[in-house]
């Protein structure tokens, strides 16, 4: 029996397990996926919004703020990167630039720095502006992570601080005893006392497996362009349109790595499953960028993607116990500005939801995440320390995003190790870059085969499904 | 910092021909740096016949092909590291590459030869609508997969783009033991070679459904299914015109781009045609002693001009290196007409011996005039039976047509219809 099960390991449940592996628990993170974040917190924006979008006396506005505060230590913590890059929301119109002067009162009374811009000062600082834009409203705290990296970092940790990580565990039943919960999934039954559902699009049915339903979501699908790193002058901060009823709209984002984001729009969807980036949304995508920035290089497209976000009933995060039932603590609808508001909103269910259930004492010993080495960011000096140490750092194998054969290893060798394509994609770059993988992926399918020692024909992209081989007809 | 005269980028087919002929030529520093484990480029893996028929008037198979290079370069002894990666190249022609043995180097080049080859256009370049399972690759990939690691990657197989892979791999597939259930072509006529159709496609009653594109491709972890549609004369899909295949693989065959992102570092100016460097009858880039050939400089469709071209770029930097080039500006030579480019694209007064011209048409011509013009008259002409974009043109411009130059001329093609 453990005190604590986590359903769902998106951005939430891998900081939530993070944050509790620091004290005497014993936690289960489960996840029907092979890996961390691979849901809504895979297929984002990354952006960490500085907090003026959120209403008034909302529990977004609340955790956003603080979130975005809490980043950049939180990352350095972690040891994952954090692009401070700031960010503008434009006006183009008399309607626009009334809600940027709203949202220039609302940052002044959340304290959040912020600068009016007009059109001359916009032009001035972003040259490729749309013409229609006459005003900006700049926030320097606004930033961009990699959600996978922090996710992965804090998973990583928590699992060596003793918290067990059930991936590839789909739930398929819940029952509640008087000691706890009785979880079953796909691989085997999981007892817990306390149960943390943060299973993002899955929410809902998660909840209605044992209980009534306390809440709905429903469901908004975006597209989005990744251009290529020639790109990266495009822009070197967050560019997004004056709010309207659906969100922020099409944002421009720079990334880590300096390829650029472009996008999403807002469908609404039913199938949680529907990450299909159709034709009809790549151009309401395009269209609507076209009205920020000018010459947009669509012609560097190197990927587009889709992600999905929840919606709550209420348009504000739930985080709160079932009302019939203090042991099973939901936290969902959590969409734009969920992920700047994660490390918030994991702070508030521990100190004020499960403190007041369990005793929380720090453990003596913690062992911090380990962070490996990116050779394309050292000098090379140090790269060729390494490289003298063990020559496969300077053998390198993802000629686009210039990963060497000894840090993909790394990333298969390391305690919570990557045994899929796209675990490797995810903490290391490799099909990343602009061949998408077409140069470097057989390499990094043979790697993993020799690691693990096992056929290459059982190798996956990245769930159980999805095979890249056929296997020889045993007959 | 250590110096060499001649250093080659790439150890492919155009490489392996310059590092050779600027040997021949009298240059004995060179290097050559090649990523992968072998030399030979992309030719290992195309393990089927039809190469050399030019250079050595015999059918090799691609590693054939390469290895009469590969034996030639051991022989002259030229410096070939494989497994080696370039990094960087700066304006001044300083290389960074990295391997195991030698870690991070910096070197300076006199000299340089780019003959990086290209690379595939992929579902992100062509913005292709799917829901992204896995069983979606180039066709090149899915090539090194079954030719030369030895895996097959689908039973039931969609090819996207009738470009010479994509035909290729049909054929490859099927023979491997998959289904090839159809190969779609978004342009009213295949991008292929007309051998290619008749032996991959015909030969195995592959079906080819030109005017059509993907609109969905289907499945959640693994493909499912493809939607082809028919699409109209600006390419867009006709509704009513869907055709889904039960498939598991869809391989793309949409394109190949010149690999130049090294040559954009280093201040190289590109051709936004070609997507390949602007080169002058010596094969000399907008940068001093930087040289282009090859796939790096047009994508062919055959070898043996690769190497034809690696050959002049090795042949004149060695002159460059000796005796110097000329770095006049030139005098252009523009495409027009049905022409869609002209490499080289720069002509100088330094030319004395015959210049080959490469050029590619912009739709398939029964008939068609070629014609140089120079100063408003036509100084050139003849006549071409049966041209298709898919086969790149020539036409060689002798020493005393060249002597008539002094500036600007164009190298125009009309239809003449049937």
């Amino acid at each position: 029996m453990k005190d604590i099960a986590i359903i769902g390991s998106g951005i939430l449940g891998s900081l939530l397990a993070y944050q509790l592996s620091k004290y005497e628990i014993s936690v289960v993170l489960i996840d029907k996926e092979s890996d961390s974040c691979n849901g809504i917190s895979l297929a984002n924006s990354a952006i960490i919004h500085a907090g003026v979008d959120p209403e008034e006396n909302t529990l977004k506005a609340r955790h956003n703020v603080r979130g975005n505060q809490m980043y950049p230590s939180l990352c350095k913590e972690l040891s994952a990167r954090y692009l401070p890059c700031g960010g503008w929301i434009v006006a183009k119109n008399e309607d626009e630039l009334d809600a940027l002067v709203e949202l220039q009162a609302r940052a002044q009374s959340r304290g959040i720095p912020c600068d009016w811009l007009d059109q001359t000062q916009v032009r001035q600082l972003q040259p490729n502006i749309h013409e229609s834009i006459l005003a900006a409203l700049s926030l320097d705290t606004t930033g961009v992570i990699y959600p996978w990296e922090v996710s992965h970092h804090a998973v990583s940790a928590a699992y060596n601080n003793g918290v067990e990580c059930a991936f590839n565990h789909e739930v398929v039943s819940i029952s509640k005893s008087e000691v706890g919960y009785h979880i079953t999934t796909s691989k085997g039954v999981i007892d817990a006392r306390i149960v943390i559902n943060m299973a993002g699009l899955f929410a809902d049915r998660i909840e209605q497996m044992v209980h009534e339903p306390s809440f709905s979501l429903h469901l908004r699908k975006g597209v989005y362009y990744v251009l290529d790193k020639k790109a990266v002058n495009l822009s070197k901060r967050v560019i997004y349109p004056a709010p309207s009823k659906v969100g922020k709209g099409v944002l421009i984002v720079p990334t880590l790595d300096g390829n650029m984001l472009i996008g999403p729009n807002s469908k609404n969807i039913d199938d949680p499953f529907d990450i299909s980036s159709d034709a009809e949304s790549l151009k309401e995508v395009k269209e609507k960028a076209s009205l920020l920035l000018t010459d947009i290089p669509y012609h560097l497209n190197i990927r587009t993607f889709a992600g999905i976000r929840p919606t709550s009933h209420s348009k504000d995060f739930i985080i709160e116990h079932h009302k019939d039932d203090k042991c099973w603590i939901n936290v969902t609808g959590v969409d734009s500005p969920g992920l700047a508001s994660a490390p918030s909103i994991v702070e508030s269910v521990i100190e004020e939801m499960i403190g007041s259930m369990l005793e929380l004492r720090k453990k003596n010993v913690f062992k911090p995440y380990k962070p490996l080495p990116t050779l394309h960011a050292l000098t090379d000096a140090q790269r060729n320390e390494y490289i003298a140490k063990n020559p496969k750092y300077g053998h390198v194998i993802c000629v686009c995003e210039e990963i060497s054969e000894q840090e993909i290893l790394d990333a298969i060798k390391e305690p919570f190790g990557a045994k899929t394509v796209k675990q490797i994609k995810k903490r290391c770059r490799p099909g990343s870059g602009r061949c998408q993988g077409g140069m470097c992926e057989p390499k990094i399918v043979e790697l993993i085969a020799k690691e693990y020692q096992i056929d290459v024909t059982d190798i996956r992209f990245d769930k159980e499904g999805s095979w890249m081989f056929t296997k020889e007809e045993s007959q | 910092m250590n110096t060499i005269d001649c250093l080659v980028i790439g150890g492919g087919s155009a490489g392996l021909a310059a590092a050779i002929s600027a040997k021949e030529n009298g240059i004995d520093q060179i290097l050559v740096l090649e990523k992968e484990s072998e030399a030979g480029g992309i030719l290992q893996q195309c393990i089927h016949n039809g190469f050399g028929l030019h250079t050595f008037k015999e059918e090799l198979a691609g590693p054939e092909y390469a290895h009469r290079y590969i034996v030639k370069a051991n022989e002259l002894h030229i410096d070939v590291r494989v497994e080696t990666t370039v990094l960087s190249v700066s304006e001044d022609k300083v290389v960074r590459y990295s391997n195991a043995k030698e870690g991070i180097v910096s070197v300076k080049a006199k000299s340089i030869i780019l003959a990086t080859g290209c690379r595939e256009r992929t579902a992100g370049n062509i913005l292709m609508p799917s829901k992204r399972p896995t069983g979606v690759w180039t066709a090149g990939t899915a090539q090194k997969y079954v030719n030369i690691d030895g895996y097959m990657v689908g039973k039931r197989v969609l090819i996207l783009g009738s470009g010479d892979i994509g035909l290729i791999m049909a054929r490859r597939m099927t023979l491997e033991g998959a289904k090839v259930e159809a190969v779609a072509e978004i342009m009213p006529y295949s991008n292929g070679l007309t051998r290619n159709i008749v032996q991959c496609l015909h030969d195995y009653d592959i079906p080819l459904y030109l005017s059509h594109t993907v609109i969905s491709v289907e499945g959640k972890e693994r493909v499912e299914a493809v939607v082809l549609a028919e699409v109209d004369e600006y390419k867009q899909p006709i509704k009513g015109t869907e055709k889904r295949f039960e498939v598991d693989t869809l391989l793309l065959s949409v394109g190949l781009i010149p690999e130049n992102t090294m040559a954009e570092d280093m201040g190289v100016e590109l051709s936004p045609i070609t997507k390949g460097a602007i080169i002058d009858h010596q094969y000399q880039c907008s940068v001093e002693g930087v040289f282009a050939c090859g796939n790096a400089l047009l994508v062919h469709d055959v070898v043996d001009y690769v190497s034809e071209q690696g050959a002049l770029a090795g042949k004149f930097a060695a002159k460059y290196l000796k005796e110097g080039l000329t770095q006049e500006k030139g005098m252009p030579i523009l495409a027009q007409g049905e022409a869609s480019f002209v490499v080289p694209q720069l002509l100088k007064t330094t030319a004395d011996e015959s210049v080959k011209l490469y050029y590619r048409i912009k739709q398939p011509m029964k008939k068609a005039k070629v014609m140089i013009k120079h100063q408003g008259e036509i100084v050139f002409e003849q006549v071409k039976n049966h041209l298709v974009p898919a086969e790149m043109e020539q036409l060689v411009l002798k020493p005393e047509l060249i002597a008539k130059l002094s500036d600007e001329c164009v190298l125009e093609v009309i239809n003449l219809g049937n």
